[in-house]
């Protein structure tokens, strides 16, 4: 396998996030913003909890886990912009923007995001992926 | 509102040395939580780096609101995060920590009004070295008056 500047990453799907994976989260992080655990208002108005940002960046590890193996991040920097809310479906995804290192280490540069279930986008980063496979700058 | 010249004085606050070691259970219910893939021991789940680092140094989310004048706990937002994985947190190790508070600015957001970012990064660090830099920002939002909640 090969990969090269404009591969796009498999898309990672989740959902719907729910309730019981935020409680779990918080007892782990013993996080108290009751934002998690409690009812707070959703952009049309519902009231919904509010997935914590570490879950929303684990999805975004996920997928790129679950494409060039796990280890293999060597940097992952996002920025939030929207939040994800229960019952929310999100899809992170990425393309590769560069290639670097070696013929004995090669890592991938990447762009990387994730998105509601209606389209708002949830968080914007960059990633460097250490690539398990033989690189082509094509 | 705390006067930001009260918030900037944090600049260069170094947490408390401290270690923190990634025990099976968390790993595996944290990976849980993410609907991750379960790897082995040698890969703990990434979003270790916004906890560990925190619990290494030994404060409680409690306590970094309390630190940075949080008006109450669901006037915390995350920033932004820029996780360094130099190696792979595992289970089972101890790693030390180390990290400061690196600045804090006063901004105001078209949404959620007057908030001040602040950023600090920690290192994880074990026999070998440094193995992961967590440099993550959070937003503390500020209302006019000292007492209520922010506006929703």
């Amino acid at each position: 396998m090969k990969v090269a500047v404009g591969d796009p990453i498999p898309v990672w799907s989740h959902g719907p996030v729910t309730p019981e994976r935020m409680a779990l989260m918080a007892a782990i992080l013993r996080d108290p913003n009751p934002i998690h655990f409690e009812l707070a208002t959703s952009d049309d108005g519902t009231d919904l909890r509010i997935n914590q940002g570490p879950l929303n960046v684990g999805y975004v590890a996920n997928m790129l886990a679950s494409w060039a193996g796990p280890g293999s991040i060597k940097r992952l920097r996002v920025r939030f912009v929207a939040n994800v809310f229960e019952g929310d479906h999100v899809e992170a995804s990425g393309v590769v923007t560069a290639i670097t290192g070696d013929s004995d280490e090669a890592f991938a540069e990447c762009d990387v995001q994730l998105v509601r279930s209606n389209g708002d986008l949830v968080l914007t980063g960059t990633a460097v992926v250490k690539t398990p496979w033989i690189t082509d700058d094509r | 509102m705390i006067p930001v010249e009260h918030m900037q004085e944090l600049v260069g606050y170094r947490f408390p040395p401290g270690s923190y070691k990634i025990e099976y259970w968390e790993n595996y219910l944290l990976t849980e939580a993410t609907a991750g893939e379960h790897y082995s021991s040698a890969y703990t789940h990434p979003s270790f780096l916004f906890h560990a680092p925190l619990a290494a140094v030994g404060l409680t989310y409690q306590e970094i609101f309390d630190l940075c004048s949080a008006e109450s706990a669901d006037a915390v937002r995350a920033g932004e995060y820029d996780w360094e994985i130099l190696r792979p947190l595992e289970e089972g190790v101890r790693y030390q920590a180390q990290g400061q508070i690196l600045s804090v600015e006063r901004k105001v957001g078209k949404q959620i009004g007057v908030f001040d970012a602040v950023v600090f990064a920690i290192e994880l660090s074990d026999a070998a070295g440094i193995a992961t830099r967590a440099t993550n920002t959070w937003l503390f939002l500020r209302t006019e008056s000292d007492s209520g909640r922010p506006p929703s």
